[in-house]
């Protein structure tokens, strides 16, 4: 019986740490305050992208902590080149020979230093070189 | 024997005619040379090391070379280690292990930019089981098998360059389970010997993206000009199909290609370590839509094998 009661009070104090720890890793692990940034849009300085040519997408971003961002950015079904990232925006080409119209996802990541993390994306417009 | 002597000036002829056909090939290389032409003999380890160089320079729509404005340029290197193990007569196993290193360069003439971009780490690992219908052994030089193996996404997906994720075909791994299976022939007599095997990749989707499936094939024949000294030649081709992304085809994806593959086969230890070095000249291809092509590909592969059983009949 006094085994029992053992086993139980462990398993009791490791449930507990654990409830403890999920929680902090859902508030960040570091700061129980701490949101994530907010995407308020995406801008492209073009309405399309001619293959070879270069536009300026962009991501405009609010930290509720003003925190300093990170950014990440991606383009999931391929098809393009980021050439030069600067502060909020990169500059983006076709990677690749533009046969017809197609549009791309442009996706962008944004980060806190606590990686509380918010996405968006942007539908771009490819076309052939003239 | 005739009849081997026969098909092997075959191959030989038909792959002299067809070298000076137009020149292709996207970077990317079937692995029957990786996977061993034969099954493991029981009781064996067999260890080996590749190094395969891709360069492709020249753009292609379908079966004819296009004006590239961007100068598009991309070098791979890939160094693959392979184990390989004897279980029983019939059946063997194999992990492929690669690690790749990737480079595009693009020229934007408009804007007076050079866009170079890297990728390079662990590749996806694959693991093969083999099981022979026909067994090799050290007397009988005849073997037929089949196998199936998996390609485990080992390989990184998400390596970023400046803030941005680097492209797909950039990346190291591609981040699916594919299953493989083959199916290889093996035939020896004491001048020459044949070989021919098939393989099909069946891929697995990762965040939305499939990479398309593939087919594969290898002929080659080789001779024993000198107890330590081969000379082979052979064709090997594939099939890729169309890539997707949820659902939807991605365009510029899909090809079919054949090369030819004169090579060397030197036994610096003969029956125990030997190095076999092989050229991929393209013969023929079609591209979907606009692709990269390639000028050539060159692999070299140092293998040893370590038998350590005893009924060495």
């Amino acid at each position: 019986m006094s085994k029992l009661w053992w086993l139980g009070l462990l398993v009791f104090a490791l449930l507990t740490v654990s409830i403890g720890c999920s929680n902090d890793d859902d508030n960040g692990g570091t700061n129980s305050t701490n949101q994530a940034p907010v995407i308020d849009s995406i801008t492209c300085d073009n309405d399309s992208l001619i293959e070879g040519h270069l536009v300026t997408v962009a991501a405009w971003v609010t930290d509720p902590e003003s925190e300093n961002v990170t950014y990440s950015w991606s383009c999931p079904e391929g098809g393009i080149d980021f050439v030069t990232p600067v502060s909020n925006s990169y500059m983006i080409t076709t990677c690749c020979t533009v046969t017809g119209e197609m549009f791309r996802w442009i996706v962008v990541a944004a980060s806190d230093p606590h990686n509380a993390t918010a996405r968006d994306s942007l539908r771009l417009r490819l076309v052939p070189a003239p | 024997m005739r009849l081997s002597a026969c098909l092997t000036m075959l191959v030989f002829a038909l792959a002299a005619s067809s070298t000076s056909a137009q020149n292709c090939c996207a970077p990317t290389v079937p692995q029957q040379g990786v996977m061993g032409e034969t099954a493991t003999l029981p009781q064996t380890l067999d260890f080996a090391l590749h190094y395969e160089y891709l360069r492709s320079r020249g753009m292609y729509q379908g079966p004819d070379k296009i004006h590239d404005p961007y100068g598009t340029e991309t070098d791979w290197h890939r160094v693959t280690a392979t184990v390989s193990y004897g279980l029983t007569r019939r059946t063997s196993f194999t992990a492929i292990a690669p690690w790749v290193t990737k480079e595009k360069t693009r020229y934007l003439g408009a804007s007076d930019i050079t866009v170079l971009k890297k990728g390079d780490g662990l590749s996806d690992v694959t693991l093969l089981g083999r099981y022979s219908l026909i067994v090799r052994d050290f007397v009988n030089y005849h073997e037929l098998s089949i196998g199936a193996g998996i390609k485990v996404p080992t390989g990184a997906t998400d390596l970023e360059s400046l803030g941005a994720r680097i492209a797909r075909e950039l990346q190291p791994g591609t981040g699916s389970w594919d299953f493989t299976f083959m199916g290889s022939y093996y035939r020896g007599y004491e001048l020459v010997d044949f070989y021919a095997s098939i393989s099909t990749l069946l891929t697995g989707e990762h965040e939305g993206y499939k990479f398309g499936n593939r087919f594969s094939f290898l002929v080659q024949s080789s001779f024993h000009v000198h107890k330590r000294l081969d000379v082979s030649a052979g064709f090997t081709g594939s099939m890729v199909g169309t890539d997707s992304y949820d659902g939807g085809p991605i365009h510029g994806t899909g090809r079919e290609q054949i090369w030819f593959t004169p090579g060397l086969n030197l036994g610096i230890v003969p029956a125990l370590l030997r190095l076999q070095l092989t050229g991929e000249l393209p013969v023929y291809q079609h591209f979907n839509e606009a692709q990269l092509g390639s000028d050539y590909n060159l692999r070299a592969s140092l293998s040893y094998s370590w038998f350590f059983g005893e009924n060495e009949d």
